[in-house]
């Protein structure tokens, strides 16, 4: 049990925490309307700003939150362009993942003189198992706002039937900002567990596909929390597997080969998309403002 | 008590006036009927009240008060509810959710109190005698019936005193129509005003108190129910002077029986995404206009759909469809084309053109395979040609402004449509669809317009003609055929033409 | 029919205007505003971080422009960055018009690529050069061809949104190609991550005068390419419905263009032309496939599109720009303390955001718009209008 439990179910757990993060945050952006294919590019931001101020203040908690943090103020660069100037969200989204993709050697360049990655982070300021306890939180909050809460209602309205919310007297646009700020904040968090907790430096794109990944479990969890939750899960899944299967022999004389389970989680969702879940899940409002 | 009073109230988009004049008075605790035909202003004037389009001029008193409306927050606010025609409802949402959504009970931003909400909402539905409880169901669950009963309720929820129903037995069925004004009658007892927007006569007369006729964008009067008929209300819906009465020659028809169908419908059922056809049998002779009436929503637009694009329909549908005894069931529009068939589509803007391209361009779509258009080289097109054809076209039906390089979308209603209709005549068709060709378009291209389509009749062209407006098929047509309920109510031949008559049917009833 | 047929001539100018679906020279000049404005604002903003890192923009600007057309091999470079942005930013622009968003130029691009590796494989008896390249380019677009039109399949079939599935693709891409290039086709000889190299007659050779950088009659070939697609869309049948559908959708439908059809084949055109910058990569420049290759070609190419304005002969300018800033900004290593090349990335970004945010412009251009038609009516009256 205990060796499960140890090789399974906690490295799974592990992988899958900065999934959670981002497809939590993805799922509520898209929830409102917004289309955020940005956030690979908030998580890469979030990595590396983690990183830094974990660094700098010796303190994980708060290198996490400036993590967050980053990643929002990329994601109200991302606002600014599609709220208020009306730029296609996908087209931003894109331009957001190539910016992100130039800030940390930028950056890294003038403050450590490296081409973008960060000095090791002594261990006693590397978060242990905290992030985790914070996933498990995060869940459960998120499920329960999204249903329960007068701001989940209204969140999901503006995504779904924007005029129905508008004539109820809510703003759309501001319920659409923060959808896009949690997005930001949520995947930002995500890139603080890969630099901070995962391991123990950030290093040059770091992200590695993770929040097109995110953008995934999204879809397969049909924009809900829990199946959102499960599907990372499941890419998390794939994942340990292919850690531990790394030159494991399973059948034949060569041993697996990675790149067949590292093309899985997205091999998996475009056979869900095309057979099962069509658009018809998806918030009717969606990527139109 | 006056709830509500207009005073002189006009509203114009851009060059488009919508409202003219619109001074009426609604009482407390009535049901008031406003009355008029398609594009007569009505939906625009209740959405001035609503606060969605603000009034350019006039005045709106509310419970005397003079008051300007600006936003729907503020109508709603001032007990003003409204249910629209597209129902403001999220469909994979639950009914509970949709109707609490703007005034959860709870503390911001804390959790709402469904529960709570529960037990007022179902008081409601007692105190009202609305018989409804499927709080919990997602609203896609429920019947268009029953959604709009979700509506009625939400308002009741938001304590609206003044409830708008904007054509609200468009969608429904005739047992959902008569339970809708039940629950209508039960609200004016229980002390609400209710205005009822429609250009059905007869459920105005049977359920209202008071009622207020439109004519372009005008209100001509307000009648009490009790005094009235349906006479007295048709003929001020529609006036004396009729607008556009067709001068012009109409080739005498020798014997309709001698001359055989060219097209033929038997039997044809299917169910479309709104709206569904059962069993309609149609003939179709060459030099005819048949014209295809029917208040919107009772299938014309579906039909109109399917004889133009059969093969879109080819597998949810029975019965037969047949050009020159051929059945063409599984032709594509480029398939019909070839057979001669040509359409003016329903909504030109939707359907017909390509707005940020040039006439020219415009004027190839659906001809783009048109051997007359192609280049020497295969698989290029020859603008030059087509082109020339323009420039013919814009002499021939005075389209302006006069230059083939005009976007479309900078082109009025009016000479859009022209551009339509020429590209329609273009390949010389046999068999014509036009629908609606006159909505929307300025007097003078009226006139063109259906002396254009009358050309193309007396030269032998086979026509079928789906209008909402029942001057212009009996001014044009040769035979009318009525959808009610996705069927043929009636059908009458030239001689039995009376606007009562088909209007009467156009409303469920029977031809005689 | 055609003996009563007005003789109608169209000027040259009127043409051209049509064919980059712009109805006059001011909304020619409003669409141009539109690009410099937003690309300007991106560099701006680009060189005011640069400011920050201390180095003086201006300077910055100089070594942008001399890295880029400073020498003979210098510019040989910017045409090698350029050309693959041309190719993409065709693939971006082409699909677009129907009304899609090809966001998969970079897998189909990696797939073409190793496809034309693949081809040197497979065709090593080929000697003549001329056949070669056939053979190499035809794999090439095949590949990437069959690529790109798995997307329109999907959403033809099964409505899958383009978006997501060119998304997925790209990751499949590029583990599928890294399978190969390790276990299938990989070189014995090197401890590298590559392909067994193409054999010489494969090979396409460089200009002199750009002194070892690697692009020669390539370039003129993509040039022609892209005003050869630029005439095909505009007077073809199929570019025709390519332009109605992404338009408006109901009214092509309604007159019988099968969306479909078109779907699939915009994007088998698009994952085509990306996959030929195979030919650019592994028969003009390193020979063989190596993973990771691309400078983030396919994702650039959106912004090449966006730059152009979705017009298929503003690609050409648009990749030149992209492909100077990438060039460019591989000197910045060298020449700066505190700059490195990543500021490509920074720039691209923000030019993409500047150039998309459509609503930054409307003021701007609605002024300038206006400035024009009065000056125009002081000078004569009349007119279209």
């Amino acid at each position: 049990m205990e060796v499960l439990f140890d090789s399974w179910v906690l490295p799974i757990l592990r992988v899958s925490t900065p999934l959670i993060f981002a497809a939590l945050g993805g799922m509520w952006c898209e929830r409102s309307g917004i289309v955020q294919i940005g956030l690979e590019g908030f998580i890469l931001v979030g990595s590396f700003f983690g990183a830094v101020s974990t660094l700098y203040f010796n303190n994980p908690y708060l290198g996490f939150i400036i993590a967050g943090l980053a990643g929002m103020a990329l994601a109200t660069l991302y606002g600014i362009a599609v709220l208020r100037y009306r730029a296609n969200q996908i087209v931003a989204g894109t331009a957001i993942n190539l910016f992100a993709l130039g800030v940390p050697p930028f950056l890294s360049k003038i403050w450590y003189d490296s081409t973008g990655s960060t000095p090791p982070i002594p261990t006693e300021a590397q978060f242990h198992v905290a992030p985790l306890y914070l996933m498990i939180a995060l869940v459960v909050i998120c499920h329960h706002a999204f249903y329960y809460s007068k701001f989940g209602l209204r969140l999901r309205f503006a995504g779904e039937h924007p005029k129905a919310l508008e004539s109820a007297g809510v703003s759309v646009g501001f319920k659409r900002w923060q959808g896009v700020w949690i997005s930001g904040f949520l995947a930002g968090l995500a890139g603080g567990t890969l630099s901070i907790y995962l391991s123990s430096s950030f290093i040059r794109n770091m992200s590695a596909g993770r929040g097109f990944i995110a953008l995934a479990a999204v879809i397969l969890g049909k924009w809900k929390p829990i199946p959102t939750v499960l599907a990372c899960l499941l890419f998390g899944l794939t994942e340990t597997i292919q850690i531990r299967l790394q030159g494991v022999v399973l059948w034949g004389t060569e041993p697996v080969p990675v790149q067949w389970i590292q093309i899985l989680p997205y091999l998996i969702t475009i056979v869900v998309l095309a057979g099962a879940v069509g658009r018809s899940y998806a918030p009717k409002g969606l990527g139109t403002s | 008590m006056n709830v509500i009073e207009f005073k002189r109230v006009a509203k114009s988009f851009g060059d488009v006036v919508a409202n003219r004049d619109l001074s009426f008075e609604v009482k407390a605790g009535t049901i008031h009927g406003l009355i008029g035909e398609n594009g007569a202003g009505k939906s625009t004037a209740m959405k001035v009240l609503f606060g969605i389009f603000p009034a350019d001029s006039g005045e709106i008193l509310i419970r005397k008060k003079p008051t300007r409306i600006t936003n729907p927050v503020q109508a709603m606010r001032l007990g003003i509810g409204m249910v629209h025609q597209h129902f403001m409802l999220a469909e994979p949402e639950t009914v509970l959710d949709n109707i609490i959504l703007g005034h959860e009970p709870g503390w911001f931003p804390g959790l709402i109190f469904r529960d709570k909400a529960r037990k007022e909402l179902t008081e409601i539905s007692k105190n009202y005698g609305l018989a409804f409880d499927k709080w919990d169901v997602p609203v896609s669950h429920l019947s268009v019936g029953e959604q709009q009963r979700v509506e009625i309720i939400k308002l009741l929820y938001q304590r609206s005193d003044v409830l708008i129903l904007d054509e609200p037995t468009a969608v429904l069925t005739p047992q959902e129509v008569k339970e809708l004004f039940q629950n209508l009658l039960r609200l004016k007892q229980e002390g609400k005003t209710i205005i009822l927007i429609s250009h059905k006569l007869k459920e105005v007369l049977e359920f209202t108190d008071y009622v207020t006729v439109m004519r372009r964008g005008e209100t001509v009067g307000t009648k009490v129910t009790n005094e009235t008929n349906e006479d007295e209300l048709a003929e001020m819906m529609v006036g004396r002077k009729v607008s556009f009465t067709y001068q012009g020659i109409r080739r005498i028809l020798s014997d309709s029986t001698e001359i055989p169908s060219i097209l033929k419908v038997k039997g044809l059922s299917f169910k479309g995404l709104s709206e569904s056809c059962v069993d309609v049998t149609l003939n179709l002779r060459q030099g005819e206009i048949l014209g295809i009436g029917g208040v919107q929503g009772n299938g014309q637009s579906e039909f109109l759909r399917f004889l133009s694009n059969p093969k879109e329909y080819f597998h949810k549908v029975s019965g037969e469809y047949t050009i020159r005894d051929q059945s063409v069931l599984a032709d594509s529009p480029l398939d019909l084309r070839k057979r001669g068939v040509s359409l003016v589509p329903e909504d030109r803007l939707a359907e017909g053109l390509l707005l940020q391209q040039d006439m020219t361009e415009n004027f190839l779509l659906g001809q783009h395979e048109d051997p007359r258009y192609q280049s020497k080289f295969p698989g290029l097109l020859d603008r030059d040609a087509a082109r020339a054809r323009v420039e013919q076209n814009i002499k021939a039906f005075d389209i302006r402004p006069p230059y083939p390089t005009v976007w479309s979308g900078r082109m009025s209603g009016g000479n859009q449509q022209k551009l339509v209709i020429a590209r329609a005549l273009d390949s010389k068709p046999e068999i014509l669809f036009v629908a609606h060709p006159t909505r929307g378009v300025d007097v003078g291209a009226i006139e063109l317009i259906h002396e254009a389509i009358m050309n193309e009749r007396n030269a032998g062209r086979a026509i079928i003609l789906f209008s909402s407006e029942l001057e212009e098929l009996i001014d044009l047509s040769d035979r009318i055929a009525v959808f009610y309920g996705g069927r043929i109510q009636a059908e009458f031949g030239r001689k039995e033409f009376d606007p009562w008559k088909i209007g009467k049917t156009m409303g469920g009833g029977n031809k005689e | 029919m055609s003996d009563n047929l007005m003789v109608v001539r169209t000027s040259f100018i009127q043409r051209f205007f049509q064919s980059i679906g712009v109805s006059s020279f001011q909304a020619l000049l409003r669409s141009l505003i539109k690009s410099f404005a937003g690309a300007g604002l991106g560099l701006a903003a680009g060189l005011l971080v640069c400011y920050y890192a201390g180095e003086p923009p201006l300077k910055i600007l100089k070594i942008l422009y001399q890295s880029s057309f400073g020498s003979g091999y210098d510019f040989g470079m910017t045409l090698y960055y350029t050309a693959p942005l041309i190719l993409t930013g065709l693939a971006v622009a082409i699909p677009f018009k129907a009304g899609l968003f090809n966001i998969g130029a970079e897998g189909q691009l990696t797939v073409g690529a190793l496809a034309a590796a693949w081809a040197g494989v497979l065709g090593a008896g080929i000697t003549s050069p001329f056949l070669a390249v056939l053979f190499a380019a035809t794999f090439a677009f095949a590949a990437g061809g069959i690529w790109g039109a798995i997307p329109g399949f999907l959403k033809a079939l099964r409505g899958s949104h383009e978006v997501i599935t060119t998304i997925m693709l790209n990751f499949i891409a590029a583990g599928m190609t890294a399978y190969f290039t390790l276990y299938t086709i990989k070189d014995p000889n090197s401890a590298q991550a590559e392909t067994i190299p193409v054999p010489e007659s494969f090979f396409l050779k460089p200009y002199e005068v750009f002194n070892g950088a690697p692009m020669g009659n390539l370039i003129w070939f993509l040039i022609v390419l892209a005003i050869l697609m630029h005439f095909w869309i505009w007077n073809s049948r199929w570019g025709y419905c390519l332009k109605a559908l992404g338009e408006n959708e109901r009214a092509a439908e309604t007159y019988g263009i099968t969306k479909q059809r078109v779907w699939v084949s915009s994007m088998f055109v698009a994952g085509g032309l990306a996959g030929l910058v195979g030919l650019v990569e592994i028969l003009g420049n390193s020979h063989k496939f190596k993973i990771g290759f691309s400078a983030d070609w396919g994702f650039v190419g959106i912004a090449v599109a966006l730059v152009a304005r979705g017009n298929i002969l503003g690609v050409l300018p648009s990749a030149l720009l992209f492909g100077m800033l990438q060039k460019g900004a591989g000197s910045l290593d060298l020449e700066t303390e505190k700059v490195t090349r990543d500021l490509s990335y920074l720039i691209q970004g923000l030019i993409i955001l500047g150039v998309a945010s459509e609503g930054l412009w409307d003021g701007l251009s609605r002024f300038l718009g206006n400035h024009l038609k009065q000056r125009a009516r002081a000078k004569q009256t009349g007119g279209t209008k």
